[in-house]
């Protein structure tokens, strides 16, 4: 995963706001698909 | 230039450039073209704007589709000779040029225009974009190249689950009438080309986040300790490269094309009726379902979930057990999978969502492990080309598969009235396909030698602009 392998300090920000930019939108988009599943299960 | 950051110098990598920068480029592509598959939030508004049918609304989505199997075809091989970074640009431009003038189309209450614009244009956008990491990912990660490019086209299953709600919400948003809850309301025309003009910026913007991430590895880079001779002792994979006007002229090719082919109709059998499936397979002697319609919808998220996670864990898979091995269990353990469900399946609801839910990881995984079969086979050169020209048969999957199941379920009856029995032979058809493809991946052999590149021939980007350059090699730097 990022961050294991010896990069440049100076890229550490970088890394952490682009995964940020893609990991939070996918993250909501799971968040509010799971929420829909829950009638499945009887939620 | 204001443009010359898609230059050469700009895309290739310093030294200690991280890998794990590039991952997140493919993702911000992937999740934007995604969106494609999440239309049907706005399908109802758009066909009551034009006041026209659900089939006419629905060609906008189908020339998309079309668009995407036929540029990534033809395009592929400028893809690869000119770069990801360049590629991602123009894959964004197209795709936000798309959104624009389909808003344009639904303002002027010109449904042509939508058709040019989201379909056709957007259309060129989804096809570049969508192979446009993947052969940069494949050498950034020789070490393992099914996890890379899963996580990329994880991305395109993760864009509609971003898509779907996101689009809900501002529709309510631009149209206080409209309740994204209530499916008896409507967005109005209005609300939807806002949206489509929100969207345009959205992705423009996310999709720059690639553009500006992506690199190329500088020539010899390879990841700490890392041993290519490892990896190339491996039978069913080649050291060798193969160009795409060779590689269509392999059995190797066909067969593939031919795997990937039966995988995705399978799988469109079960996306292609997901609400109304599980509401019939447990329908009463009374007519009523044991499934609520709200459930049947949370049936269709979950198997969005499983479509997208299937895509990373099975294509991280592939890397450890082999590309071939994968795809026997992706088409056998399907044959199975499909035979339970069509006989057992209405047995119990958590055994029916179980058995499906693992069929579209299955579906998923086809995908995204696809791309590191080919690089096995057909190395590096020229893979994002080849990539291209074999997603044509998703779109003929995407044609074969609706017409396989709803020929089927049309003599029955309407989806939503049938009964589990009612599905059962379309089920065995996508048995009988999926073994079709299981005997297809089971003759995939190494290709032969007459195929194969000179030495000189292992990187179409390098080497076109060595051309240019007249044979200097020009200095990776980061940007």
């Amino acid at each position: 995963m990022p961050g294991n392998e010896n990069q440049p300090a100076s890229q550490r920000p970088r890394l952490v706001v682009s995964w940020l930019i893609v990991g939070a939108p996918l993250a909501y988009g799971i968040y509010q698909t799971i929420s829909r599943t829950l009638p499945l299960f009887g939620g | 230039m204001a443009l010359t950051f898609l230059d050469r110098e700009h895309t290739v990598a310093g030294p200690g450039y991280s890998r794990w920068l590039i991952p997140p480029a493919a993702l911000a592509v992937h999740l934007s073209i995604g969106q494609a598959y999440a239309t049907s939030v706005y399908k109802n508004a758009l066909v009551a704007h034009f006041d026209t049918s659900l089939t006419a609304i629905g060609i906008i989505f189908s020339i998309a589709i079309v668009m995407l199997g036929v540029s990534a075809a033809i395009l592929g091989t400028w893809v690869d000779r000119v770069g990801p970074r360049k590629a991602m640009f123009a894959s964004a431009c197209f795709w936000a040029s798309g959104f624009l003038v389909g808003a344009l189309g639904i303002g002027t209450n010109q449904l042509w225009l939508v058709y040019l614009g989201y379909g056709f244009i957007g259309g060129i956008g989804l096809g570049i974009g969508y192979i446009s990491p993947v052969s940069t990912l494949i050498k950034w990660f020789p070490d393992r190249p099914g996890l890379a490019t899963g996580m990329a086209i994880m991305g395109f299953g993760g864009g509609a689950l971003i898509a779907s709600p996101l689009s809900s919400q501002l529709l309510g948003f631009y149209d206080s009438g409209f309740n994204p809850t209530d499916p008896t309301t409507v967005a109005s025309g209005d609300a939807v080309m806002k949206l489509f003009v929100t969207l345009a910026v959205i992705y423009f913007l996310v999709m720059m986040l690639g553009v500006f991430n992506v690199r190329v590895p500088a020539p010899g880079w390879k990841p700490p300790n890392f041993d290519p001779a490892k990896i190339t002792t491996k039978k069913m994979i080649t050291a060798n490269n193969v160009s795409a006007k060779s590689a269509v002229k392999t059995p190797q090719f066909w067969l593939l094309w031919t795997v990937l082919f039966c995988n995705v109709t399978a799988g469109i059998g079960i996306l292609e009726q997901a609400s109304p499936m599980i509401q019939d397979f447990f329908r009463g002697g009374d007519g009523v379902s044991a499934v609520a319609a709200a459930a049947g919808a949370g049936f269709v998220g979950l198997l969005s979930i499983f479509n997208m996670a299937g895509r990373f864990v099975w294509s991280s898979t592939s890397d450890y057990i082999g590309r071939k091995p994968m795809y026997a269990i992706y088409l056998g353990g399907g044959i199975i999978l499909y035979f339970l469900l069509a006989t057992f399946g209405n047995t119990a609801t958590a055994l029916f969502v179980l058995l499906a839910a693992i069929i579209l990881s299955f579906y998923g995984g086809g995908f995204a492990t696809v791309p590191a079969y080919l690089r096995d086979l057909f190395g590096t050169y020229q893979v994002g080309a080849i990539h291209g020209r074999l997603l044509t048969a998703w779109s003929a999957a995407g044609v074969a598969g609706p017409l396989i199941i709803n020929g089927f379920l049309d003599a029955k009856g309407t989806p939503g009235e049938l009964v589990a029995a009612d599905y059962r032979l379309a089920l065995y058809t996508m048995v009988a396909v999926l073994a079709v493809g299981f005997v297809a991946n089971l003759l995939i052999k190494p290709v032969s030698d007459r195929f194969h590149e000179s030495a000189g021939h292992t990187d179409a980007f390098l080497e076109a602009h060595d051309a240019e350059s007249g044979g200097q090699v020009v200095s990776g730097r980061s940007s």
